[in-house]
C-alpha cells in the first residue's frame, strides 16, 4: 500500500476500449445522470439531517484496483479512478456539498522515476487543456476551480495552463473544486511561516500579530473553509501529509473501499458518520475559535497582554460611555484596531502577489 | 420531510446500537476470558512483542471521552513499554490528563509494579508536558529510558502558531534567513521534535467521535490511526490488536 495517495487519479493515462467496457460494466450499463427512485429516496432521507458544505477526499486505492482487475497497465486503474472523480463530484452537488477538495499529487511523488514523474506531467497538460475546453460547461455549473500546492516545482507551461484554469474559473462561486498539486501540508505550513515572516520583514506585521488565524491566510487554503468530512479510500487510515491543519476538526471516514469501486452509498456512509459526530465537533470548534480570537490579547511580546475579563471590563466600559454619549476608543481597542488593520492590509498584499503571479503565468488577454 | 427526519433518526439508532453491540460483546469476552482482559504477566507480553514484525517507537493514545480514567491510562502506557514502545503520548482536548499528571504518574508507577514486580527498576520514566517550556532534557531513545508526553488541544495548531511567531522574530531580529529555511527547519523547532521526540507512527483513539479534536497537527504526517469504543477498563487484547494492525501494515512514502 502506498503511504501517500496514487498520482494521475485526476488524470487518466489511458482510454483503451477495455477500460471502457470496464466502467460501463461498473455503471452497470447505465448512463452517468441516471438514478433510481430508491437512491433519490434515500438522498431525500440524508438531507433531512445536517450536509456537510465542504468534503476533502484522498482517493486511494488505483494501483490495487489495477491489479484486482487484472488490468495489463496500472496506468487504466487511474483512468478508472478519474472517472470516479467526475462521478463523485455529480453526487456531492447531488447532495449538497458545495466544496470539495482532492489530493491529486504529493511533492513527495517527485520521488518516483524520472520517466512516471515526466508521464505525469504530461497527463496534467493533457487533462488540464481538455479542461480549459469544456469552458462552457464549467462557467454554466459555475465551478470554480483551484489548484493548490507550489506550482514553482511544476514544469513552466503546466504552471500556465494551471494559472488559465484558476483565472478563468476564479469568480464561479456556486460550487468549488480544490485540487491538490505538488502539495504536501508541512510544505504549506511552512510556506505560510515564510509568508508571515516576509510580512515581518517589510514591516506589514509585528511578530506579535502573528496568530492562528493570521497563519491560516497564508496557507493555499486560506480561501476555503476547513473540510467538515475527510474521506479516504481503501483502507489506508492515515492522512499522509495532507490538510494536516485544516482537517483538525474533520470528521473523519475511513473507507475499505478502492477508489474506483467507490459508490454513492459509501458517500452517503461517509455523510452519516458526519451526521452522527458534526453537533459535538461544532460546539468544540466554537469554543476552539473563541479562544483563537484571544490569542493576541494573550500575547507575551511587546503588544498588549491583557486578559480576557480585562477586555471585558473595557468593553462595559464603553458601553456605559457610549450610553451617556462618550464615544472615544479606549487604549486597548485602538491597539486592537491596529493589529486588526495590519493583519487586512498584509493578507491584502498576499493576496494581490498571488494574482500578480497568476496573471504573470496566464496574462488577462488569453482568457 | 417529517417522514425522512424519522427515517434518519431510525438508521442513526441502527448504527449507534451496531457499535455498542461490538462493544458489549468484546466486554462479555473480557469478563469470560481474563487473559483477553489482562495479561497474564510481563512474560506474556514479551512473548506478543517477538510475534510481532514491527512495533512503533511511538504511540499515541487520544482520548475523545469525557470520563478520564487514570488506570487505564496507566495500564495503557504499561502495556505499550512491556511490549518495547519507549515513547508514549497522551491527549486529550481539554487537557485533564496533564491537570491529573501527578495522580497518572502515581498510577503509572504501580501498575508497573503490579506487572513487572522487580523488573521495575529496568525503566526510567519522563513525563513531559510541552507547554511547561522546561529546559532541553533529549529524549535518546535507549532501551529502558521511557518518555510520556502530555499533549492538550494548545500544543496543536495554537503551538505550530507560536513557533511561527518564534521564527518571525527571529527572522525580524537577523537571527537567521528566510531564504534557506525549509520545512526540516520548522520541524526542527517544533516541540517535541526539539526534544529530539520523533513523530507518533501510531494512534489510538478512544470515544465514537470520528474527528482528531484538535491534536497536534504538525506531527500527524504519516500516523497510522486506529480506534477503539472506549479507554473504561480497555481490554489487553483490543490494544494489542491495533499494535498487530500497525505491525501488518506497509508504508511506501511516496512511491
Amino acid at each position: 500500500s502506498n503511504a501517500y495517495p496514487i498520482m494521475g487519479n485526476f488524470i487518466p493515462a489511458v482510454q483503451a476500449s477495455s477500460v471502457n467496457n470496464l466502467i460501463d460494466e461498473q455503471r452497470g450499463g447505465k448512463k452517468r445522470t441516471e438514478t433510481s427512485y430508491f437512491r433519490d429516496f434515500c438522498r431525500d432521507v440524508l438531507k433531512a439531517g445536517p450536509i456537510p458544505r465542504h468534503v476533502a477526499i484522498i482517493m486511494d486505492g488505483n494501483r490495487r484496483f489495477a491489479q484486482k482487475m487484472r488490468l495489463s497497465k496500472v496506468a487504466e486503474g487511474h483512468a478508472m479512478g478519474f472517472e470516479k472523480l467526475a462521478e463523485s463530484l455529480e453526487w456531492c452537488y447531488d447532495l449538497g456539498i458545495r466544496e470539495v477538495t482532492v489530493y491529486a499529487f504529493s511533492i513527495e511523488n517527485f520521488k518516483r522515476s524520472k520517466e512516471e514523474v515526466d508521464g505525469l506531467m504530461e497527463l496534467a497538460r493533457q487533462k488540464f487543456t481538455e479542461l480549459l475546453e469544456e469552458r462552457e460547461l464549467i462557467q454554466k455549473h459555475e465551478v470554480c476551480i483551484r489548484i493548490l500546492g507550489d506550482l514553482d516545482l511544476l514544469p513552466r507551461d503546466v504552471q500556465e495552463i494551471v494559472a488559465k484554469t484558476m483565472n478563468m474559473t476564479r469568480n464561479n462561486r456556486r460550487a468549488v473544486l480544490n485540487v491538490c498539486f505538488a502539495y504536501t501540508s508541512r510544505h504549506e505550513i511552512t510556506h505560510g511561516v515564510k509568508q508571515l515572516a516576509w510580512g515581518v520583514e517589510e514591516g506589514l506585521l509585528k511578530p506579535s500579530d502573528i496568530t492562528e488565524s493570521v497563519l491560516e491566510q497564508c496557507f493555499y487554503t486560506s480561501k476555503s473553509s476547513d473540510p467538515d468530512l475527510l474521506i479516504r479510500t481503501s483502507g489506508e487510515v492515515r492522512l499522509s501529509d495532507f490538510l494536516l491543519w485544516q482537517s483538525s476538526f474533520s470528521c473523519l471516514s475511513f473507507l475499505k473501499t478502492l477508489w474506483p469501486e467507490f459508490s454513492v452509498w459509501d458517500l452517503y456512509f461517509a455523510v452519516l458518520t458526519y451526521q452522527r459526530n458534526c453537533s459535538y465537533i461544532k460546539a468544540v470548534k466554537a469554543a476552539h475559535n473563541e479562544k483563537v480570537s484571544q490569542q493576541w490579547l494573550q500575547s507575551d511580546e511587546d503588544c498588549v497582554p491583557k486578559q480576557q475579563s480585562a477586555l471585558r471590563d473595557e468593553l462595559l466600559l464603553k458601553d456605559k460611555k457610549l450610553q451617556s454619549g462618550e464615544g472615544c476608543l479606549t487604549g486597548l481597542e485602538n491597539d486592537a484596531a491596529e493589529h486588526e488593520g495590519r493583519c487586512k492590509r498584509f493578507v491584502e498584499v498576499l493576496q494581490h502577489r498571488w494574482q500578480c503571479f497568476l496573471d504573470k503565468l496566464s496574462p488577462p488577454l488569453d482568457q | 420531510m417529517f417522514i425522512s427526519s424519522l427515517i434518519l433518526r431510525l438508521v442513526h439508532f441502527l448504527l449507534s446500537s451496531r457499535a455498542w453491540l461490538c462493544h458489549a460483546w468484546l466486554r462479555c469476552k473480557s469478563a469470560i476470558l481474563p487473559s483477553y482482559r489482562q495479561p497474564a504477566n510481563y512474560r506474556d507480553i514479551q512473548k506478543d512483542s517477538k510475534r510481532l514484525r514491527k512495533l512503533p517507537l511511538h504511540i499515541s493514545f487520544a482520548v475523545m471521552e469525557h470520563d478520564l480514567r487514570c488506570r487505564d491510562l496507566a495500564c495503557l502506557v504499561v502495556w505499550s513499554v512491556s511490549l518495547g514502545i519507549y515513547c508514549v503520548s497522551l491527549y486529550d482536548f481539554n487537557g485533564l490528563i496533564k491537570a491529573n499528571k501527578e495522580r497518572l504518574r502515581t498510577e503509572v508507577y504501580r501498575q508497573l509494579e503490579l506487572l513487572m514486580g522487580d523488573e521495575v527498576s529496568k525503566y526510567s520514566f519522563h513525563f513531559y508536558d510541552p507547554s511547561c517550556r522546561q529546559g532541553g532534557r533529549t529524549w535518546s531513545g535507549e532501551s529502558g529510558e521511557v518518555v510520556v508526553c502530555l499533549l492538550c488541544g494548545d500544543d496543536g495548531r495554537r503551538a505550530v502558531s507560536e513557533v511561527a511567531k518564534k521564527v518571525c522574530s527571529s527572522v525580524h531580529s537577523r537571527r537567521s534567513c528566510l531564504e534557506e529555511f525549509t520545512v526540516s527547519d520548522l520541524d526542527r523547532q517544533m516541540p517535541l521534535a526539539s526534544q529530539g521526540i520523533v513523530d507518533p507512527d501510531m494512534m489510538v483513539q478512544f470515544g465514537q467521535l470520528k474527528c482528531l479534536l484538535g491534536y497536534p497537527p504538525w506531527i500527524l504526517r504519516l500516523t497510522e490511526i486506529q480506534s477503539l469504543y472506549t479507554h473504561h477498563n480497555v481490554p489487553y487484547k483490543s490494544f494489542l490488536s491495533t499494535i498487530e494492525a500497525f505491525a501488518n501494515c506497509e508504508r511506501r512514502l511516496g512511491k
